[in-house]
This record gives C-alpha cells, sequence and structure tokens, in this order.
C-alpha cells in the first residue's frame, strides 16, 4: 500500500478500530497538508477569503444580484498548494487514482437530500480525460448519484477570467426534469471558484421547482 | 531516441503492459505504483503507471511516441573569469581521460570545491565531437543554479532545461535536467554528469539508477560528483575510479562546527524564545553578516519564526512545498533578508555572501546533511570560512561522524 499523493510506502498498526476497515490511500503527512486551512478572514457562506477592505464577500454579492443562492455552501478543503497540486495532477495529468483520496473526505451517507447531482463536463473534455472527475470521486465513495444536467460548454472556465465567466450564456441544459420537483438536491462541483458555474446549474434547476438546493465542493479557489 | 507525444515513430503500442505489469516509459515494475479502474468513457479497464504520471500519464491505452536521437557537433566555446586551482585542473584531467576513454569516475570533493567548473573542459570537448550532453541533478534547485552557471559560461550555446513543469528545450545535445526527465530518453546520451549523486531520492530509487542507465549509451561515460558517496557508489565505479577533491576551490580549510547543547524544541513548546540561540542570531547581525538557519520539521521552522521575526523583521522560511522559494532565496542573495530559516532543502547548492549557518537540533539529520549544511558557508574568496553552529539536544553519531570527516578533509593534502 502506498499514499496516494506522495507515493511513499504506507505502514499501518493494526488495531481494534481499523482491523475491519479498509484502509486510508494517504500518509499522515499528506493528509495534514491537505486539510490545512490557510489563515485569514473568510466569507461565512462561500468560506472565500476576503481581503481586509471587504465587509461582505464581494462574490456572493455579485451572485445574489443575478442568481437564486443555494441553502448552504459546503467545502471540503481550502485551495492550499498542496491541493491545488492535487487538483492539477486528478484533472489534468490523468492521475485519475486521486479520485479515492479526494472521495476519503466524504461523507458516508448524504442523508438529508433526495437527489445528488455532479456537475456535467462536456463531451470534448469527455473524451480528452477519459472521466467526469466529479462523478468519479462520488463512484469512488460508492454514493449514488443522478446526472441531471448536461452542459454544451466548450471551453475550459479555467482559462477565462470572472466577467469572461458571467458574460457567457448558462450552458447547462435540464436531461430528468422529473427528478427534481419537491426534491431535495445537492449539486456537486470541484473547485468552486467565482461560484459561476455552480450558480448556472442551479438556475436551470431551480427552474424545475425543487424543495431546496444545497452545494458542496471539493476545494474552495 | 527521444520519448515524445508528438513523435512520429510509435515505440510501444501502449505504455503499460497491463499482464506483467510494467510501465515502458520509466520502467517501474512493482504492482502498487499501477492504479486500473473502469474508464467511464467505454468501460474499459484502464492501468497506468503512478510511478511517472508527473511526465503526462503512461497508461495501457494510449501508445508511446518517439523520435530519433540525432547528434551534431558544434563549437561550444566557454569561458571562465578565472584559473583553475591546481585541484580542479587535476580532476579536469582526470575526467578529460575518462571521457575519451569511456569510463565512469565518482568525484568526491568537498563542498565548495569547484565542482562544476572542472567539468567545463570535457563538456566543451564532447560538444566539438558531437556527443550528447546532460548535467543532471535529483535536485531542482541545483539545476536551476546549474543552468544558471553554464549558460553564463558557454555563453553561445543553447541549453536545454527541463524539470517539473519546466521545458526549455533546444535540440537535446546539451541538457540540463532533474533525473526524473531522463525517462523520456533512450540511448540518448553519451556523457553525463550527476550532481549531488547522494541527495533524495536518488539513492533510495534503483529506478532512477536505471533510468540514468537507459538514457545513456553503451559507450557513454558518466561522471558521479559528490561530498558523501555512499559505499554503493564506490563499489560501482571501483576504488581506482573514485578521485578526492579534499580543498576548497580558494584553498582554506573547512569552517569546523560549533557544538551547543541545547533543547530547542523544548523552549519552543513552551512558548518561550531560545535564548542562546536569539543571543547568537544577535552576535551574527551585529557582526554584519548574514545566517542560515537548518530546522529538521516544517512545523518547528514556523513556530520558531514567529519568535524570531519578533526581534528581526528581515527573516524568512522556505520549504520544499513553498511557493515563493525561489523569490525568497533571491531576497537572501540581494541581502534584504538577514535570517534566512529553511528545512534541507537548502542544504545544497546554494552560495551566499558572508553567511553563518545555524542547524538546530542536529542530532536529528544524517551525516550527508550535516556535511552539505557545513558546506554553505566560506564559498566565496572574499569570505572564505565563516562560522556554523550545532545546536543539538543529545551526541549522535551522525554528528560525531560530520565532525570527523571535516577534519579529514581540513588534513588532507591533494594528490596531485
Amino acid at each position: 500500500m502506498i499514499c496516494y499523493y506522495c507515493h511513499e510506502a504506507l505502514f499501518a498498526q493494526m488495531d481494534i478500530i481499523n482491523l475491519f476497515r479498509a484502509q486510508e490511500p494517504l500518509c499522515e503527512n499528506c493528509r495534514k497538508e491537505i486539510s490545512r486551512w490557510r489563515t485569514g478572514r473568510r466569507c461565512t457562506f462561500c468560506h472565500r477569503r476576503m481581503t481586509d477592505e471587504e465587509s461582505e464577500c464581494l462574490d456572493c454579492v455579485f451572485l445574489s444580484e443575478r442568481y437564486q443562492p443555494p441553502g448552504k455552501v459546503t467545502c471540503l478543503f481550502d485551495y492550499n498548494e498542496v491541493s491545488k497540486m492535487l487538483f492539477h495532477r486528478y484533472k489534468f495529468m490523468g492521475d485519475c487514482v486521486l479520485a479515492e483520496v479526494i472521495a476519503m473526505f466524504l461523507r458516508d451517507r448524504y442523508g438529508e437530500y433526495d437527489v445528488i447531482t455532479p456537475i456535467p463536463i462536456s463531451t470534448a473534455r469527455m473524451l480528452e480525460r477519459g472521466y467526469n472527475q466529479t462523478a468519479m470521486v462520488l463512484d469512488a465513495k460508492g454514493i449514488k448519484y443522478e446526472e441531471l444536467l448536461g452542459t454544451s460548454r466548450i471551453k475550459r472556465q479555467s482559462e477565462l477570467g470572472k466577467n469572461a465567466r458571467s458574460r457567457q450564456e448558462n450552458p447547462f441544459f435540464i436531461k430528468k426534469a422529473a427528478e427534481i420537483e419537491g426534491r431535495r438536491i445537492l449539486v456537486v462541483d470541484d473547485i468552486y471558484t467565482t461560484g459561476i458555474t455552480v450558480h448556472q446549474a442551479m438556475e436551470k434547476l431551480y427552474t424545475s421547482r425543487p424543495a431546496a438546493i444545497d452545494v458542496l465542493t471539493f476545494s474552495k479557489a | 531516441m527521444i520519448l515524445d507525444h508528438r513523435g512520429d515513430t510509435i515505440y510501444k503500442t501502449a505504455g503499460v503492459d497491463a499482464e506483467v505489469p510494467l510501465c515502458h516509459r520509466c520502467g517501474n515494475s512493482s504492482k502498487k505504483h499501477f492504479y486500473s479502474y473502469d474508464s467511464p468513457l467505454d468501460g474499459k479497464r484502464v492501468t497506468y503507471c503512478m510511478k511517472c504520471v508527473s511526465l503526462g500519464r503512461s497508461d495501457s491505452m494510449k501508445p508511446i511516441r518517439c523520435r530519433p536521437t540525432s547528434r551534431r557537433k558544434s563549437a561550444s566555446p566557454y569561458h571562465l573569469d578565472f584559473d583553475l586551482s591546481s585541484q580542479q585542473a587535476y580532476a579536469s584531467d582526470r575526467i578529460m581521460k575518462a571521457l575519451r576513454s569511456g569510463r565512469s569516475l565518482l568525484l568526491y570533493a568537498v563542498t565548495g570545491a569547484g565542482k562544476t567548473e572542472m567539468t567545463f573542459q570535457s563538456i566543451e570537448w564532447a560538444r566539438s565531437e558531437g556527443l550528447n550532453v546532460a548535467f543532471i541533478s535529483p535536485r531542482i534547485d541545483v539545476v536551476k543554479e546549474v543552468h544558471l552557471r553554464l549558460g553564463q559560461a558557454f555563453a553561445s550555446s543553447d541549453i536545454d532545461l527541463m524539470y517539473d513543469g519546466v521545458k526549455h528545450v533546444h535540440n537535446n545535445h546539451f541538457t540540463v535536467c532533474t533525473v526524473h526527465q531522463l525517462f523520456n530518453f533512450i540511448d540518448h546520451f553519451d556523457f553525463i554528469i550527476v550532481d549531488e549523486t547522494d541527495a533524495f531520492p536518488l539513492p533510495e530509487d534503483p529506478i532512477l539508477m536505471q533510468a540514468i542507465r537507459r538514457a545513456s549509451t553503451s559507450k557513454a561515460t558518466l561522471i558521479f560528483m559528490t561530498a558523501t558517496p555512499s559505499r554503493q557508489l564506490i563499489q560501482e565505479v571501483g576504488e581506482e575510479g573514485v578521485i578526492t577533491l579534499p580543498r576548497r576551490y580558494h584553498g582554506q580549510d573547512l569552517a569546523i562546527p560549533k557544538m551547543v547543547w541545547h533543547d530547542i524544541r523544548r523552549d519552543l513548546n513552551r512558548g518561550r524564545a531560545p535564548q542562546k540561540l536569539m543571543k547568537l542570531i544577535r552576535d551574527i547581525i551585529e557582526a554584519g553578516r548574514y545566517v542560515l538557519i537548518f530546522i529538521p520539521e516544517i512545523s518547528m521552522m514556523e513556530t520558531l519564526l514567529k519568535v524570531v521575526r519578533e526581534v528581526y523583521p528581515a527573516s524568512a522560511s522556505v520549504y520544499s512545498g513553498d511557493p515563493e522559494r525561489t523569490s525568497k532565496v533571491e531576497q537572501m542573495r540581494n541581502k534584504e533578508i538577514r535570517v534566512l530559516l529553511s528545512t534541507t532543502i537548502l542544504e545544497r547548492g546554494v552560495t551566499f555572501d558572508r553567511l553563518d549557518a545555524i542547524i538546530v537540533h542536529a542530532e536529528m539529520f544524517n551525516t550527508e546533511s550535516l556535511i552539505q549544511m557545513c558546506g554553505r558557508v566560506g564559498r566565496k574568496q572574499t569570505d572564505p570560512v565563516g562560522n556554523i553552529w550545532f545546536f543539538a539536544h543529545y551526541q549522535t553519531s551522525a554528528i560525531r561522524r560530520t565532525f570527523r570527516t571535516i577534519r579529514g578533509f581540513n588534513a588532507a593534502r591533494v594528490d596531485t
């Protein structure tokens, strides 16, 4: 067994607690590094690090003027140097074993939701990468999900600035409208940068009158 | 040949043989370094190699492409601002002889002996004969520094630089890179110089040694350079293949470390400043000098930095994952930082003027690291000795061996 992040050998001491549990593929040190949160004042809603001049999170203000917000935003890691590298390797270098590492940080059950849905990726991205980075993590944890949305997006979000992102037309469309009405939905995204992607996805979902929408993101840039 | 995803020949129809398993790029065959999953795209089982994934994934689906090796003679004159010392000239001649006869050498040279300069003559000759030259090291910092120095000396040559995500490639004839980058070369280099041969992860990882052999042609000359050779390496080149260079290029003795018995961790855990250390830093700064403090753990470094920064605002810390590492080292060079805290990451390949070194909890480092850290001081002609202090809680055999080795170097004469 090796740590999937640093590739060092893992030596686990067997004890009564972990005897019947699968060993986690991450060493103690990497776990600590990945889950380290940078210090600083954060937005209480989206967990973004705010500058000293901001009295309220400008991103959230910007988004709430244009979109209906989710009930809450949950976030697994901070976007520190280590988790940045983790996502770079996972998304762009094809190191998809890291899905198991991210999945370690998810809860076992999300019983308060009726439907869990990942943000879709375009066919072009799918052909290039070979997997949907969000759905793969849910698969690794064994969480059932429905692909409620599809996307017609061509360009990479990470190549665009905030203004260019907000000016884009909403690329998402609904695939399974029947699954949405009256349901409590958890939308899962990999990295929440400006929040525009998630809010565009929710904008479509809200048109089918769900009971509630919350957002889970793996990392908050 | 050179493995390149834009190449027009197919080297292997798949990068990974999932049955064995074996990665055709890095030669990894240990099962635990492979990962298999069912592709969500077409449901097929995909296996990829985790060992070399940072060079672009090698998997059981995509072929590995390659380009053929080319050789071109080019006059590559170099320029040095100073003459080689007699010891350097001797080593330079030995490397030259080894290159002509196609044998390998181990250069066992004290830190600050001027190892890089000793290779210039042979590099010039090799390039004029059309041999492909690689200067490699396991450390990114060393690679960058060497590229800078070679670039200044061989001003008219195009020198490739490759590490991590950085690739400045002209024609693959003259390359400075990390060892990992050699996974992409097969039978390509005729002359390979390995700097800091004993630095992590080269001794721990047999696959990297294998990569060096695979990247070199059958007649290639390998030059290993280090201040702390392992027994295994000496065996590899044979006793007659070892050249010992006990003097620094300026001929001065190495500084002998001074021991201070003190448990700094205890002070930090109790939330107080380690007084002996603070007084020492004050003395160094009042003498108009700069100080590099080595610390065995990042968490301890952060605590200590807070304490030091209260008194000396011009201080900083660096570690391997630090995004501002390069700029902080640059600031130290420009004398904007007076106190620099570091993990073992700066133990090699850096030179600062008027530097003293303090090693905190010296009992936690091994001999190789301690010798390298001691080698950071007194590297300039204008300040040839410098001072070193070991702060230790208790004595260890590694500390004793460090003293023995340094005294041994100082006592030895040049065997010219």
